[in-house]
C-alpha cells in the first residue's frame, strides 16, 4: 500500500520527525523448537529486518576432545557417536578412519560394503529427519510423518545389523563388530524395492507445491565465493554451486566402485539446498543398491588388536557426512591413547556462514533458513 | 588416508616466494614454520596462482610437546584440487601472557569461529580477530581445557551456582600451578635457547 504525501505535506513533515525506529535485540533460543536443540540466536533487528545474527554456542558442550585424550581408541567410539547423533555411523567411521590411517591394516573388502550400507542408510535417515523437520519449519505439518514413517524402517535396517537404534558403535577398527545377516540383506532389498516410491510421494507432497517453492526461493542467498569463503561444505556448499563432494573427490572406503551423481544448486537459496538434499536421498538408493548386488561375501573384520596402537604420526582425514565435510585431526604419539584428537564439525562452520545468509531478510525466514543448513547443536559444540 | 586427485611440488613456489626458515614434506604435503612468519605465508597461499587456496577446511591447535604450541592449518584449493596442511609453532611466551599468532581471518572468513575455538581451548590469541570471544565456555571462565596442562579428571559434578563458579575458579589456579612449574622446568633445561626460530628437530625428540 502506498501512502499519498501530496495531501497534508505539513503532517506528513511532522511524522517524520517523530517517527524514529531502533534497534531491537530479540533473543531466539535456548529454548527454541526451531533451532534444532539448544542454540541461541542474538538477533539485532530494525522492525521486522534481520540486521545481524549472533549465535550463541556452548550449551550442550560435553568436551568431547578432551575426554578423547584419557581413552583408548575403543572406548572414544561411542562417545564421538553421541556427538552428532543423527549421524552416529559417521561419526564411528570417521574416529576409525584416523586410527586407521595410522595403522597398517587391510580392511576386508566385505566390511568396507558393509560400512558403506550403513553410512548410507545413516544418510537416508538423517536426511528424512531434516525433510520432515524443514517442512514443518516452512510451515507444512503433514510431511514430517510421512518422513518418520520410512525413517523407522532405516532404523530397523540398522538395529538388525548393529544392535541399536539411534548410537550404534558398529565400525570399528578392522571392520565392524559383527556381521549382517541374511534377513538384513532381505529387507534392505525390499526397502529399496519401495523407498522409491517414498521419495516420489514425498515430491509429490512437498516438492512441487507452488507455496513452498514461492516461500523459498531466494531467500537465504549464499554466493558460491561466499559459500566457499566461510568455509560451507556438504549440501550447502554444492547449493552455491560447487561441484565438491568427498566421496568423489578425495574417495575414502570403497566409494570409487560406485557409480553415482554429484547435484548441484545455481543460485544457493533455500530451495536449491532443499532440490541438493533430495536429490541425494536418490543417489544414496542409487549406492545402496549397488552395493547390495556386489556384496561380497568374506570376512566381516580383519585381525586387530583389541587395544590398538597406531604409529606415530599425525593424519588429517575428512568424510562426507550428511552435514558435510566431518574431518578429524589425529595426532598419536604412539601409545593406546590419542595425544590430540580434533573434530572438523561441518555445523558449526556451516552455522557460521549464518550471519551472511540473514542479513536483510524477514524474521520468519530465519527458522527456514536455519532449517536449510540442517545443524544438530550436538556436533556444533562437541 | 584420504585418495588425493590432485598431488603438486610446491617446493619450487616456496623456495622463490618465501624469505624464511620452512620445513616442506612433499610426501604428507606438509609445511611446517614458525607462526612468527605465518602473517607472510598467508598472501601467498591465497594470491599466489600457482597455489590458489581459496578453502580453508580447517584450523585447531596442539600442545605437543607439553608446553609448546602448534596452529594447524588445513587448506584446499578448489581450483587445482590440492591440499596442504601447515604446522607453526609458536614461540615460547614470557610467563603468564598467552600466545599471539595473526589471524587469518582477512584472507578466509571461515578462520573466524575457528579461531574462536583455538582461543576458547587453547588460550591462543589471534592478532588482528574481529571478534576475539570464547565461543563454547563462559567468558568469566579464567582456563583452557584443551592444554595438557589441564587435567580432565579433577572435573566433579557440581549444581549450585556459587559451587560452580568455586570450581571453575580452582580449576584455573590449578592450570596456573601446573603451568608455572612447566616453565621453570623448561628454564632450567634450556636456559640459552630463548630465541624465536623454528627447530623441527628439537621438539620431535622431546616427544
Amino acid at each position: 500500500m502506498s501512502i499519498n504525501k501530496t495531501l497534508r505535506p505539513d503532517l506528513w513533515k511532522k511524522r517524520e520527525d517523530t517517527l524514529w525506529t531502533e534497534e531491537m535485540i530479540l533473543n531466539m533460543g535456548p529454548q527454541h523448537p526451531s533451532t534444532h536443540g539448544v542454540l541461541r540466536l542474538e538477533l539485532h533487528t530494525d522492525g521486522e529486518i534481520v540486521k545481524e545474527c549472533i549465535p550463541h554456542m556452548g550449551y550442550l558442550h560435553r568436551g568431547i576432545e578432551k575426554n578423547s585424550e584419557h581413552k583408548e581408541y575403543l572406548q572414544i567410539i561411542p562417545l564421538w557417536d553421541r556427538a552428532d547423533y543423527l549421524s552416529s555411523m559417521h561419526m564411528s567411521y570417521l574416529i576409525t578412519y584416523a586410527a586407521e590411517s595410522l595403522m597398517k591394516v587391510e580392511i576386508p573388502k566385505r566390511a568396507e560394503y558393509i560400512r558403506v550400507m550403513c553410512m548410507e542408510l545413516q544418510r537416508l535417515a538423517s536426511h528424512l529427519i531434516w525433510f520432515g523437520t524443514f517442512a514443518l519449519d516452512s510451515g507444512a505439518i503433514t510431511p514430517i510423518f510421512y518422513a518418520f514413517r520410512e525413517r523407522e524402517l532405516v532404523l530397523d535396517l540398522l538395529e538388525l545389523a548393529s544392535g541399536a537404534r539411534l548410537l550404534y558403535n558398529y565400525i570399528r577398527p578392522g571392520g565392524v563388530r559383527m556381521d549382517v545377516n541374511r534377513e538384513f540383506l532381505h529387507r534392505l532389498d525390499k526397502f529399496l524395492i519401495h523407498f522409491q516410491d517414498y521419495l516420489d510421494e514425498y515430491e509429490e507432497l512437498y516438492t512441487g507445491n507452488a507455496i513452498f517453492i514461492n516461500r523459498a526461493k531466494d531467500v537465504g542467498v549464499l554466493t558460491k565465493e561466499e559459500a566457499i569463503s566461510w568455509g560451507a561444505s556438504g549440501p550447502v556448499l554444492r547449493g552455491s554451486g560447487v561441484k565438491w563432494d568427498i566421496r568423489k573427490d578425495e574417495p575414502y572406503s570403497i566409494y570409487e566402485e560406485f557409480d553415482f551423481d554429484i547435484p548441484v544448486g545455481q543460485k544457493g537459496d533455500v530451495l536449491d539446498r532443499y532440490n541438493v538434499r533430495f536429490f541425494e536421498m536418490r543417489q544414496s538408493h542409487r549406492i545402496l543398491r549397488q552395493a547390495l548386488d556386489g556384496f561380497p561375501e568374506g570376512k566381516y573384520t580383519a585381525r586387530v588388536p583389541t587395544s590398538i596402537k597406531p604409529e606415530k604420526g599425525e593424519v588429517y582425514v575428512r568424510i562426507e557426512s550428511p552435514r558435510g565435510e566431518l574431518g578429524c585431526y589425529l595426532v598419536s604419539d604412539g601409545g593406546k591413547i590419542p595425544y590430540r584428537l580434533h573434530v572438523r564439525a561441518p555445523s558449526f562452520v556451516n552455522l557460521s556462514a549464518l550471519d551472511t545468509m540473514l542479513r536483510g531478510h524477514l524474521i520468519a525466514d530465519v527458522v527456514l533458513i536455519l532449517g536449510s543448513i540442517d545443524i544438530v547443536v550436538g556436533d556444533i559444540d562437541r | 588416508m584420504n585418495k588425493v586427485s590432485q598431488k603438486t611440488d610446491f617446493s619450487g613456489i616456496f623456495a622463490e616466494k618465501l624469505i624464511f626458515p620452512y620445513n616442506y614434506d612433499l610426501d604428507k604435503q606438509t609445511l611446517k614454520l614458525s607462526s612468527v612468519h605465518v602473517g607472510d605465508l598467508f598472501p601467498v597461499l591465497k594470491d599466489d596462482e600457482r597455489l590458489a587456496f581459496d578453502y580453508l577446511r580447517d584450523l585447531t591447535a596442539k600442545d605437543q610437546p607439553p608446553g609448546t604450541f602448534h596452529v594447524v592449518y588445513n587448506f584446499l584449493s578448489f581450483k587445482y584440487r590440492h591440499t596442504l596442511m601447515v604446522i607453526a609453532q609458536i614461540p615460547p611466551a614470557t610467563s603468564g601472557e598467552l600466545p599471539e599468532v595473526d589471524s587469518a581471518t582477512p584472507y578466509w572468513n571461515s578462520a573466524n569461529w575457528l579461531e574462536r575455538e583455538v582461543y576458547d581451548m587453547f588460550g591462543i590469541r589471534f592478532r588482528n580477530h574481529p571478534d576475539l570471544r570464547r565461543v563454547f565456555l563462559d567468558e568469566t571462565t579464567n582456563f583452557y581445557p584443551l592444554r595438557k596442562s589441564f587435567y580432565v579428571e579433577k572435573v566433579t559434578n557440581v549444581a549450585d551456582i556459587n559451587e560452580i563458579e568455586e570450581a571453575f575458579r580452582k580449576m584455573a589456579e590449578e592450570q596456573k600451578k601446573v603451568e608455572s612449574k612447566m616453565a621453570e622446568a623448561v628454564k632450567v633445561e634450556t636456559d640459552s635457547n630463548a630465541n624465536a626460530s623454528y627447530q623441527e628437530t628439537e621438539s620431535d625428540n622431546k616427544l
